[in-house]
Order: structure tokens, then C-alpha cells, then sequence
């Protein structure tokens, strides 16, 4: 059980490439409500080291620092003058840690669903499944889901959206490119709706999409929680299906799920094969293969934008819409400009800038659920920039950010959350 | 004193909440920004200048050292407890307790961020001159401690010079408000005194600070040089054009090339120097100014000067030179920062001199510093996992102290003492002059629990007064 | 009497006789407060001042350091003065480096001889600091009194311009502070405890400056406002604008007519406007503009002679009370910028009640006011009255978050008063400090923490 490493040799390096400067205090959404050096991510550079050199034991605490503390949003990565990665620190930690402490039970399930693929179990019995773990009538007095409100979790799919989506979608005329379609949990069991505006805008600027009905989870939520066995699974399905060089693009629709098809994929693997996890070097070529293809579905539209049919002033009212920058969007795609882009493309469309666009929504997937009082303290400043930007719709790139700000923006309140391709979809509708 | 006793009574003093003692929680105050590490026998957050005060009190009758930390930025491990004892950890103590507009002041706690202040008060129209690079992490409480500069200082003067009273705790737990809001208190200039005294003096609950009206109009400039020399001799000729920019940044190739990749200001590459000139005051005569200083660049072989068209560009430039520091540390896994600061006339011989030591002792340097202020920043490369080079990192460190003291200069501009410097304070400093700090010390702290082991070497303290 | 002479065989070895004062007659300028020193040695160089502090040690002399006198009347009555150390003849320039903005010069250099050097230097150059007393006002006096100006406001104070500075300390030794880079942190920042220390942990003997390049242009706007609320007004406007003004003064009419410009008897508000000649201008429009909406009575743009005839009228201008009228109270209160014309004007009611003349100026940006009264023979048996006046002017500077110090006061009126005001918390450090420098208590005993 014991290893010889902690971690693969550039992953520690990090470690040594720490000036303690101290700058990421200021890009830590959890130091800046804790105040606590244990909170920081220079923190929990300086633990690994100390970690990696055996000079502390990895304990119930230090291990609740790398879980409780710490959102992985990237923050710190991405304002690190000195190019520490502190994601895969902290990630490569948070795994050590759940090699030697477990993982709670409820995650354990949830993982192992998530990579088994739920829509194998049958909808009904998802839905029933989902409702008994965040909430229900007899549930919601008795346990919680952290910082979010029960009753305002947004009802699950009716079925999964993969379930629901024709297979092969072609455009009407003239095709001009095929992309696949990964569309992430969230899309698949509960913002169907996302699903269809891609799957609908893609087809009317001539792209034919492929969406595979065996898809599952991209892997990265269950590796960023310490589970490498069961999100290895989910990258090599994952891999399977998608790393294809005879596509032009792979779409992603989830920000999480984009970074880590683009971005995260090839240094993961790479990490296992060096600390003999079992991965193979064809695994590698095809995360690079897959990597080179994967595109934010927004990214794709602004790159191919003189495709899209004329927008003209339509049905659709008109709003004011700000964007929320999601973590793995910004800092870990360092994608900001293309979604923005195309709601100023939309004549219905005022576009404001909210301060702070790019701090973290406090969600982090399952650390609103057990840290919920930090968690509750970053997404209220997120909320109130939102509200002090005047804007009735804030749209965003990432299922988990859209579920965090709607469950916490003021439910009798006018602000509603989009992804702008869903906004593009109503623009294009007429 | 037996750690788990002081735990204890801590623990009774400010509730159990706010002590931090874990083997892990130890290891994480046991650094700052520097290469010295020593643990604390406990870290206590806290709330108000009466826990402030009770730890004091406590810690002086059990004669048990207090180290104030601030965001732990500091660089030259003065908020490293060397000698154990408490670490009071401030950046909850954070508020911002008034923004008095009409008397221009700002009062805060010593947790407060210094840019947190600074957005602050910008949204009334005022500005809080001191801009160090890490300002937006660093307490203003560690600013005080440190005497905190900047880019900006070369005008606008250091922390001392913005900072105009404190409410601070005694070594024996007593309050006492030091200056005010209003100038030119009668009596000794305490506020002064303790400004930059690293913690040792006193321990700072309360900071007034002067704020002023915003500047109408700034203009930034970058002079691009092909040797260095040309872009230090172009820093002296500005000041004698009768110029005084508001800010003289330089930085040398390795510096550029690290800045750039980690941020893409889009510095040229193959730069020998870069200089980051930046003019304010009244919009008009301004243009002028930028004129006269391009030329005086001219007239030093500069091979282009750009003068930012946006206040996007500007604060482009400005994050680039904010993350120096640690851009550099891309480079290699550690640096030494040295701190040294000379009279300006004399920088392109010292520059000469620092590149020298490099290659002596076979260690890359890169400069990034505030050349108006003649205040170098020579960053000695190096890891740390290499035991002879670390050695070979100390001495060209010591000699670069050293040759800044022989240039007419100093030994620190702005990081401070700490622990770091205090073998070059003899290079400065006779017998006496230290002896006169000393009794500094000793009227404010005379069993020494604050922050002990720093700032003054131990010889010129303990003695004591005597008349020949 | 044989003990007397001994010291002043030693004296004399130390200094000369040439510069040693023994007779009554010629020690009577320097008496202080009615008392008349032993003995007055001036010493010709840091070895000399170092070896005269340490006799003075070794013999138990009370000691006062004398630069060129103008700030004598400070300070709380001495029990007694036993040896004046005059910096006089520690004039000369030690370090003078144009190039690198610093000049460093004995302490018993005055001021304006430097000033001027410095302003014939290439394309002129100054130390931005402007105190009272133009013409006999030595460095080392200023800055031990930590004396300022109106220029201030623009420049800061003693506090900002000095690099370092050298001081022989109450044993006899020397000791440097600072040094003569912009920026220096290494050690307490020991140059800030000698400034404005009163001579009491030392006799400053050497000063490094920070000097500045002269304005491109310089000009004053003088502004007469018939209404004291006026001016103000319009000076919290410029305070708190993007303008920066060199200063910011406010005269009453009593003071204004001091300095001899043919202006109607009111307020005085008066702008010095330096920098870049395209600033320069600006500013004498926005002044011009402001001045017209605030109701000004008359706008006078003083340039070249008449600007700098002004301000060094200006600076005398308390000097020039003093020996205009015998019996003069001049105190220096302080208080938070918003608080200024509020107390100015109460003061002037208080004072007013009373029928002696009240001179004020102060600077508006920096809440300083620097009143006078001329007491003529109006203090003969009101002693008590003036005490309590006093001690009423003082309460309310210190209820407005200030606190009010005499620069000079009759006799009779100081022995009954502390002239530091109200005393600051932070008064048992400063004592500490004190014992630690000057065990035996020599230097300056008494004017500063008054005896008993």
C-alpha cells in the first residue's frame, strides 16, 4: 500500500518550484474566507513537501486540508507566477490520501455509477436513486446537501438525455464538418435542454453531430476526489469511443469535462504510467489524439462563426446577460473570450461584464455538499456581483456553476442561468 | 515554558478555536517567502486588540516569544519564529475600520490586504501611495512591520512616509495609540520608529494611513536597451533632466524572458534590459515630459521606446513586473532575493560587479529592481537540493551584500533584516550605531519577546547602557 | 570657582579658547528662559562635538545644543543650563552628490546658505523644505525641532526628505542613522526618533537631505476672501482635488497685513503653484476660476521677485512678530485636516473675547495652525486667566483628535505650564527612550519632560 513515490517526478516538482511568494493567497477563493494558511495553496504546497520528504504523516487532518480546503479550481495554478501546478499536486495527494483513508461511501456509489454508466441501470430507477440522495420528502429533514437548497436542485431528466438524442444528427444542406458530441453528466441527467441546443445550433450551421449513446463520465470528478481506480475506467471508455482521428472536433459542453478531454487527460495517464498504475503508452497517443480534438462547444461555434444562419431581431425579448467564467473553463482551458462572443452576437442580447466574472462560484461538484459553510461564503459574493451587474440572465459554460448560482440566486428573483448556446438557440429560432 | 502548557493557557485565553498547534498546522507557519524555517510552539488567531493584548501579557510574564504574521510574504524570515514561542496570525484581524474622506485618512486592522484597502478607498477617488509588488496578498500590518516599498515609492516614499499613527501593544500587553490622524504629534515620532522595526518593537492592532486624492493623469513608458549599461546610465540622466518619475523599473534579459513566458507582456526577448518608466501628475505638460524622456533615452542608444495606449496595456506591463519574482522561480526551483540598495549613480558599476559574482560562483542572476531608488534585486538561481551550490548561493549572497555596502550603499531597501541580513549589519553599522538601536529595543521590549532574533545582532542589545 | 576653571582649561582643550564663552556678558544671548549658562563652547568638528558631550558626561553638565537659536523659546523651563554647545562652526558641506539627489551637511549649516548653493547647481536644485526663520535657521535645529512649512503640503515634512543623519549621543559617541539611499530598511529607522526629538537623545552634528530638482515654474496665487468661511471652503475644495498645490495656506487679516501686500485687511488664502510649466499654467486657471465662484474679494498672481519676496516674508513673518512686540504667545496647534477652519475660527472668537491681537496661519491640507498672540502688557496680572486660556485652546485641539504645543511664551506664563500640551500616550515610551540615550539625564534636562 505504501509507496515509494507520492507522486510522479513532475508532479513533485511542483513542490520544489514553490517560492512561497505567497501570490495565490490572493487567487484562493477558500484561503480568502478561512484566512488560514491551511486553506492556501501555498499551504498545501508546503504540506506536500513536507509529505513528500516524510516529515508528516498523512493523517485524518492533513488529508481533510486537501479535501475540505482546497475547490481544485485552478485559481492558484493559473496565477502562479512560477508555473506551480497545483491542481495535480493536490489531486496526486487527495489520491494518496484516499488510498490510505478510503473514500466516504455516498461518493464510492456515486462514482461507481458514474463510471458504470447510470443510464445502464434503467432511468426510472436513476431517478429514484438521485432523488434519495439529494433530497425527497422524508430525506430532506434528515440530511442535507451542504450549501445547496434541496428543494431548488433542479428535477433530474425524465430519462437521460443520451437516451433521448438521435444518434446521428446531419444538417439540412451542405457538411461542412462532423464533430462528436460529449456532453457530461450534468447535460445527460439533468439539463437536457443544454443537450438539445447543441445538438440543434450544431446541425443549422452544417456541422453534423455524432452523439454516442454509451458514453459515461469523463473520469475527472472521481480522480480530482481521490479515486483513480474507477475514473482510469472512465477515461479509457471514454478514450474508446471518442479518440478519433477521422472527426473534426470533439464538442464538449461542460467545462470540467472539457478540461479534462483537452487538457488533463494526457498528463493523468502519463502520471500513472510513471508510477505503474498499469497504463499503457497507446493509452497516452490517444488521450493526445483526443486532446488536439476537443473543443468547448462555444469555442467551436466562434471559430466557425461565419457559418451560423443570419440572426436577426426576433421574438426573443430583450436582455441583459452577463458571464460567469467557470474554473475549468478559464483557468483550465484558458478560454474566456469565445462564449462571450457569441452573446454579443445576439441583437436581443445586451452584454455586461460582472465584476469578478472569473472568481470561483464556491460549487466545486460534491464540496458544496460537505464543506458547505466555505463553499456558501464564496458563491454569496459570486451572487451579489451578479446582482450588481443589472443583468437578468447569467449565462455560463459549466452545468455544476449553472447549479450552484441558480440554487442560490434569490429563487423569487428575476435572474435566470443559461448556457449561451441555449440563448443562440432561441436567437436562431426566430 | 512546556509547550503543552502554553497550548493550554492559550486555549483559556482566546478559546480553543483560535490556537493552532497540530504537527500540521505548525508545519504551515514555520516559513515565509524566505529559506529559513522554524516552528512555533503554537499559532493563535486573533480577534481584537484584546486578545492581542492578553496573548502579550501572558507571553511577557512567562517571558515566551510572539512572532506577528502577517500573509507570510516576508523575505527575510522575519515572520519566521526562529526562536518558537506564539505566532499571532493577523489576516483575520481584516477590517477596514473607517474611510475618512474628509480628514484624507483610513483607518484598518493589520490583517487588512493592502490592496483590499487601496480598491477600497479608490472607489471614494483616493489613492495609498505604497504599491509592493506582492500587494495583493501582503498585510498592511506586515507592510508596517517591513516598511514595505514598491515601484511607486521612487516619488511617493515608502510605508513610513504614508503611515501616520497605529494603536499598538506594548510588550508588557499595555495599549497605546502612537500619532494620529492628525500630523506632527508633539514628542518623539514613534510611529516612525516602529515602522519597519520588524516586529520587535511592538505589535501593531490599529493603522492610520494617509490616503490622497487620486492622480489626474499617468503615462507609461518602456525603453527597451541592448546592454545593460545603457538602460542604467539612462536611470541618472532622467533625475538630471530634472525629471522625478514616479517610477525607474529595470530588468535584465533572464528576467525578460522569464516574465514573458509566465505572463506575455509582450517584452522583446532578445533584450538586453528593459526599463519601465512611468510619469503622473497633471494631464498637462505630460506629453512633454514623455518627450523629454524619450530622448534622454535616445541619447543612451535605447533601441525603442513604447509608451502604453490603454490602461489595459499599462496594467499588462504592470503584471508582469508585479510577478517577477516569481516568474523567475520558472527558471529554477529556488532564488535568494538580495536587497541591497546603492546610490544611483553608481548602478551600472554594481551591475557590473553582480554579474561578476555570478559567474565567480558559477549561479545564474537575474535583476529585476527598482533602479530609480537604486535599490537592486539580484536574484541568485539555484535548488536547494543541491547542497554545494546552496553554499556557493550564501557566499556570492554575502558578497553582494557587501559590495552594495562598500558602493556607499545599504544592505536592505525594503525586505528587511529578518534573520537574513543580520550578519551584513556590521558592514553599515559601527558598535554604536547598533548600540543606540539597541537601546531602542530594550526602552520598548526589555526582555525581548517580540520577535526576538531578528533585525539586530544580539551583541548590541544585551549590553547595556553605559557612559563610556 | 577652581572647579570652574579646571572645566575651562578642559573646555578649551577640547575646542579652543577662541571658542569657548565665559564671561556672564557674552553668555547672556545665550540664556535661556532667564537662565544664564556656565559656559558656551563651540566645536569645530564631529571629534570636538563628541569630546565636549562626553567632558560634559563625565563632569555632570546640564547641556543644550544652540544652532542658530530661532527655536530657543520651545521647551519647558530648565532647572538649569550649564554648557550651550553652539553648532555654529559646523557648517561645512561633507557630501555632495547632485547626481544622486543627496547632500549631506553639518548640522550648523544654515539652511538657506544651502538652499542656495543648491539652487545655482546646474538646472537648480532644493531641499524641499521651507521652516521658519529664512536667514539663521541651521539643519540641525530644524530638524531636531522637526520645524516645516507651507510647502509641506506638496512635500511632506523632515520626516521625508532625510536619507540619515549622525548624532553624537549622551555618552559622547557617534552615531549614524540612515545612510544616503532613498530606501533603506536595514536597522530601526533611528533618523525618524532624532527628528523632532528636541535635542534631547543627542546634538544632531550631520544631515543628509534628499534633494529635488527645481520647478520648471513657479508662481503664487494669492486669494482675499472678506469671509473666513469663504477661503476655507475653497481650500478644503483644492485639498481635496487632483490639483496638488504646493501649498495650501490660510492667513487671518491680522497676519496678512505682517507681510506687507497691498491687499485689502482679510483672509488671505495663498497657493503656491509649482512644477511643469504647462501645469503651471493650468493651475493658475483652475486657481483664477475656483477663487472667482468662491467669492474672492481680489486675485493677485505673484511671479519671479514678488513670489519668492512673499514667501520669505512669509517665513519670517513669526520671527518678525516676536521682535515687533515684546511679549508674545505663539503656539503651534494640530489637528485632523477636516477640523481646521472650525478651530481656526473658534479660536479666533476665543481670543477675540479677550481684546489682545491675534495672528493666525495655517496650512489648510495639513490641519497646522501657527497662532500669536501679541500680548503687549496685556499678560501683567492675568497670569491665571492666560493659563486657563491656554488650557482651554488646548482641550479644544485634543477634542478634535489634535493637540496644541507653545513655541514661545512669556516666562511667567511658562513656568505655570507644560508647553507640549496634553501629554501623548505614548509618554512612558518616550521616557524609556529618553533614560535608555541619557542615563544621567544632561541633555536639554527639563525643556522637554518637564522636571518633576
Amino acid at each position: 500500500m505504501e509507496q515509494k513515490t507520492l507522486l510522479s517526478r513532475d508532479t513533485e516538482e511542483n513542490i520544489y518550484h514553490c517560492i512561497k511568494c505567497g501570490l495565490c493567497l490572493a487567487h484562493c477563493p477558500v484561503y480568502k474566507e478561512l484566512l488560514l494558511e491551511e486553506a492556501s495553496p501555498r499551504g498545501k504546497v508546503q504540506l506536500s513537501r513536507c509529505l513528500s520528504n516524510n516529515q508528516l504523516d498523512l493523517n485524518d487532518e492533513v488529508k481533510e486540508a486537501f479535501f475540505s480546503t482546497c475547490l481544485l479550481c485552478g485559481g492558484c495554478m493559473a496565477n502562479c507566477p512560477s508555473g506551480v501546478h497545483g491542481t495535480h499536486l493536490f489531486s496526486g495527494i487527495r489520491w494518496r490520501a484516499a488510498q490510505r483513508h478510503g473514500i466516504d461511501w455516498r461518493k464510492k456509489a456515486l462514482f461507481y455509477l458514474l463510471s458504470h454508466g447510470w443510464a445502464m441501470s434503467g432511468s426510472a430507477w436513476f431517478g429514484k436513486w438521485a432523488r434519495k440522495y439529494f433530497g425527497g420528502p422524508w430525506i430532506e429533514k434528515k440530511l442535507s446537501a451542504g450549501a445547496l437548497a434541496v428543494d431548488r436542485i433542479p428535477p433530474f431528466n425524465e430519462k437521460p438525455f443520451s437516451e433521448e438524442v438521435q444518434e446521428v444528427i446531419r444538417p439540412a444542406g451542405e457538411t461542412r464538418a462532423r464533430v462528436m458530441y460529449f456532453h457530461g453528466c450534468a447535460t445527460n441527467y439533468i439539463f437536457a435542454e443544454i443537450g438539445r441546443a447543441v445538438t440543434e445550433v450544431l446541425p443549422l450551421m452544417g456541422v453534423e453531430v455524432a452523439t454516442p449513446h454509451n458514453q459515461i463520465c469523463c473520469g475527472l470528478p472521481i480522480f480530482l476526489s481521490g479515486d483513480r481506480g474507477a475514473a482510469l475506467k472512465c477515461i479509457r471508455e471514454t478514450l474508446a469511443i471518442f479518440a478519433r482521428s477521422d472527426i473534426d472536433a470533439v464538442v464538449v459542453d461542460c467545462a470540467t469535462c472539457g478540461a479534462a478531454l483537452a487538457k488533463e487527460y494526457p498528463y493523468l495517464l502519463k502520471e500513472l504510467l510513471e508510477l505503474g498504475e498499469g497504463v499503457t503508452g497507446e493509452d497516452i497517443a490517444a488521450a493526445e489524439t483526443l486532446a488536439a480534438k476537443t473543443r468547448d462547444v462555444t469555442v467551436f461555434i466562434d471559430e466557425h462563426k461565419d457559418w451560423l444562419p443570419a440572426v436577426t431581431i426576433n421574438k426573443m425579448p430583450a436582455v441583459k446577460v452577463t458571464f460567469h467564467d467557470p474554473c475549468h473553463l478559464v483557468k483550465g482551458q484558458k478560454v474566456s473570450a469565445p462564449p462571450r462572443n457569441i452573446l454579443k452576437l445576439l441583437p436581443q442580447v445586451e452584454f455586461v461584464e460582472m465584476a469578478g466574472a472569473d472568481d470561483c462560484c464556491g460549487g466545486g461538484g460534491s464540496f458544496q455538499v460537505e464543506h458547505p459553510d466555505t463553499s456558501r461564503r464564496i458563491t454569496e459574493r459570486k451572487i451579489k456581483n451578479i446582482q450588481a451587474s443589472g443583468a437578468s440572465l447569467v449565462a455560463t459554460c459549466c452545468p455544476g456553476c449553472k447549479l450552484t448560482i441558480a440554487n442560490h440566486l434569490d429563487p423569487n428573483g428575476e435572474i435566470a442561468t443559461v448556457h449561451p448556446v441555449q440563448l443562440l438557440r432561441q436567437a436562431l429560432r426566430g | 515554558m512546556e509547550r503543552a502548557r502554553i497550548i493550554q493557557d492559550m486555549k483559556s485565553i482566546v478559546g480553543k478555536e483560535n490556537v493552532l498547534s497540530s504537527e500540521m498546522q505548525l508545519n504551515l507557519y514555520n516559513y515565509d517567502a524566505s529559506l529559513i524555517k522554524a516552528k512555533p510552539d503554537c499559532v493563535v488567531l486573533p480577534s481584537s486588540t484584546e486578545d492581542v493584548s492578553r496573548v502579550v501579557r501572558y507571553a511577557h510574564e512567562n517571558r515566551i516569544p510572539v512572532v506577528a504574521r502577517g500573509a507570510g510574504t516576508n523575505l527575510s524570515a522575519g515572520s519566521v519564529p526562529i526562536k518558537g514561542g506564539i505566532v499571532l496570525h493577523f489576516p483575520r484581524m481584516n477590517r477596514i475600520l473607517e474611510i475618512d474622506v474628509e480628514n484624507q485618512r483610513v483607518v484598518v486592522e493589520p490583517g487588512a490586504i493592502t490592496l483590499d484597502i487601496k480598491n477600497a478607498i479608490g472607489k471614494h477617488g483616493y489613492l495609498y501611495q505604497p504599491d509592493p509588488a506582492s500587494e495583493k496578498a501582503t498585510t498592511i500590518g506586515g507592510n508596517m512591520a517591513e516598511n514595505s516599498g514598491g515601484p511607486h515609492c521612487f516619488k511617493y516614499g515608502v510605508t513610513s512616509n504614508h503611515l501616520l499613527g497605529m494603536e499598538v501593544v506594548l510588550a508588557n500587553g499595555e495599549v497605546i495609540e502612537v500619532g494620529g490622524k492628525a500630523h506632527d504629534c508633539p514628542g518623539f515620532d514613534l510611529t516612525g520608529i516602529l515602522v519597519g522595526s520588524e516586529g520587535t518593537l511592538a505589535i501593531a492592532t490599529k493603522l492610520i494611513l494617509r490616503m490622497v486624492p487620486k492622480t489626474e493623469a499617468v503615462k507609461t513608458l518602456l525603453a527597451i536597451y541592448d546592454t545593460i549599461e545603457d538602460g542604467a546610465n539612462t536611470v541618472s540622466a532622467i533625475i538630471a533632466a530634472g525629471i522625478i518619475p514616479t517610477t525607474l523599473e529595470m530588468m535584465d534579459n533572464l528576467t525578460i524572458k522569464a516574465v514573458e513566458q509566465a505572463y506575455g507582456v509582450g517584452f522583446p526577448m532578445d533584450a538586453a534590459a528593459i526599463l519601465l518608466i512611468e510619469v503622473d501628475g497633471l494631464k498637462d505638460g505630460l506629453d512633454r515630459q514623455v518627450e523629454l524622456i524619450s530622448t534622454v533615452c535616445r541619447n543612451h542608444k535605447v533601441r525603442e521606446v513604447r509608451v502604453a495606449k490603454s490602461e489595459a496595456e499599462r496594467m499588462k506591463i504592470w503584471a508582469g513586473r508585479k510577478g517577477a519574482f516569481g516568474a523567475v522561480g520558472r527558471l529554477r526551483p529556488n532564488y535568494l532575493v538580495n536587497d541591497g540598495t546603492v546610490p544611483r549613480t553608481r548602478l551600472p558599476e554594481t551591475l557590473k560587479q553582480v554579474i561578476a559574482i555570478g559567474e565567480k560562483y558559477r549561479l545564474p542572476i537575474a535583476n529585476v529592481f527598482h533602479a530609480g531608488d537604486g535599490n537592486l534585486h539580484p536574484l541568485i538561481l539555484f535548488d536547494e537540493r543541491d547542497k554545494d551550490e546552496l553554499e556557493r548561493v550564501h557566499r556570492a549572497a554575502g558578497e553582494i551584500m557587501k559590495l552594495c555596502a562598500d558602493m556607499g550603499g545599504t544592505i536592505s531597501g525594503e525586505h528587511g533584516v529578518g534573520v537574513e541580513k543580520l550578519g551584513g549589519m556590521e558592514l553599515i553599522f559601527t558598535k554604536e550605531d547598533l548600540r543606540a538601536m539597541g537601546r531602542v529595543k530594550k526602552a520598548f521590549d526589555p526582555d525581548n519577546i517580540f520577535n526576538p532574533g531578528k533585525l539586530l545582532p544580539p551583541e548590541s542589545f544585551v549590553e547595556r547602557n553605559s557612559a563610556c | 570657582m577652581l572647579e570652574h576653571q579646571k572645566l575651562i582649561v578642559s573646555l578649551e582643550a577640547i575646542v579652543g579658547r577662541e571658542n569657548l564663552l565665559v564671561e556672564p556678558e557674552a553668555l547672556l544671548p545665550y540664556a535661556l528662559d532667564g537662565k544664564t549658562p556656565q559656559l558656551a563652547a563651540f566645536p569645530g568638528s564631529r571629534e570636538e562635538l563628541s569630546a565636549l558631550v562626553a567632558l560634559g558626561v563625565s563632569q555632570g553638565l546640564v547641556m543644550v545644543p544652540w544652532g542658530g537659536g530661532t527655536k530657543m523659546a520651545m521647551g519647558n523651563v530648565p532647572p538649569r543650563v550649564d554648557l550651550v554647545i553652539g553648532t555654529a562652526r559646523l557648517d561645512s558641506i561633507v557630501d555632495y552628490d547632485i547626481a544622486n539627489l543627496s547632500v549631506s551637511v553639518e548640522s550648523g549649516m544654515v539652511l538657506s546658505r544651502l538652499q542656495e548653493k543648491l539652487a545655482r547647481e546646474g538646472g537648480g536644485f532644493f531641499v524641499p523644505l521651507d521652516p521658519s526663520g529664512t536667514s539663521s535657521s541651521t539643519v540641525g535645529g530644524i530638524v531636531a525641532a522637526n520645524d516645516s512649512g507651507p510647502r509641506r503640503f506638496l512635500y511632506g515634512t523632515a520626516r521625508d526628505h532625510i536619507l540619515g543623519l549622525k548624532f553624537v549621543s549622551p555618552t559622547g559617541k557617534q552615531v549614524a542613522a540612515g545612510g544616503k539611499t532613498v530606501k533603506n530598511v536595514a536597522g530601526y529607522d533611528m533618523t525618524k526618533l532624532m527628528i523632532g526629538s528636541m535635542g534631547i537623545l543627542g546634538v544632531i552634528s550631520e544631515v543628509t537631505f534628499k534633494i529635488l530638482p527645481l520647478p520648471e515654474k513657479q508662481s503664487t496665487a494669492c486669494l482675499s476672501f472678506s469671509d473666513a468661511a469663504q477661503a476655507s471652503k475653497m481650500a478644503r475644495k483644492i485639498v481635496h482635488s487632483s490639483l496638488y498645490p504646493a501649498t495650501v495656506e490660510l492667513l487671518n487679516p491680522r497676519a496678512a497685513t505682517g507681510l506687507g501686500l497691498d491687499l485689502p485687511n482679510a483672509y488671505l488664502l495663498a497657493i503656491a503653484l509649482e512644477g511643469f510649466t504647462e501645469a503651471v499654467e493650468r493651475l493658475e486657471a483652475e486657481m483664477k476660476k475656483m477663487a472667482a465662484e468662491a467669492g474672492a474679494q481680489q486675485i493677485t498672481l505673484l511671479e519671479g521677485a514678488s513670489h519668492d519676496a512673499f514667501w520669505t516674508a512669509y517665513r519670517d513673518l513669526s520671527l518678525n512678530i516676536t521682535k515687533t512686540c515684546p511679549e508674545v504667545l505663539s503656539f503651534k496647534a494640530n489637528v485632523p485636516i477636516s477640523k481646521f477652519s472650525e478651530l481656526a475660527s473658534l479660536y479666533e472668537q476665543m481670543i477675540g473675547v479677550q481684546g489682545s491681537a491675534f495672528a493666525w496661519t495655517g496650512q489648510a491640507g495639513n490641519g497646522i495652525i501657527h497662532g500669536h498672540l501679541l500680548l503687549a502688557d496685556a499678560v501683567a496680572g492675568q497670569g491665571e486667566f492666560f493659563v486657563s486660556l491656554i488650557g482651554r485652546l488646548t482641550s479644544e485641539a485634543v477634542n478634535r483628535g489634535g493637540n496644541l504645543l507653545l513655541r514661545s511664551c512669556p516666562l511667567a506664563l511658562k513656568e505655570k505650564l507644560d508647553v507640549w500640551g496634553m501629554p501623548a500616550a505614548g509618554r512612558l515610551i518616550m521616557r524609556r527612550i529618553k533614560d535608555e540615550f541619557d542615563t544621567a539625564d544632561l541633555m536639554n534636562t527639563g525643556r522637554f519632560f518637564k522636571a518633576n
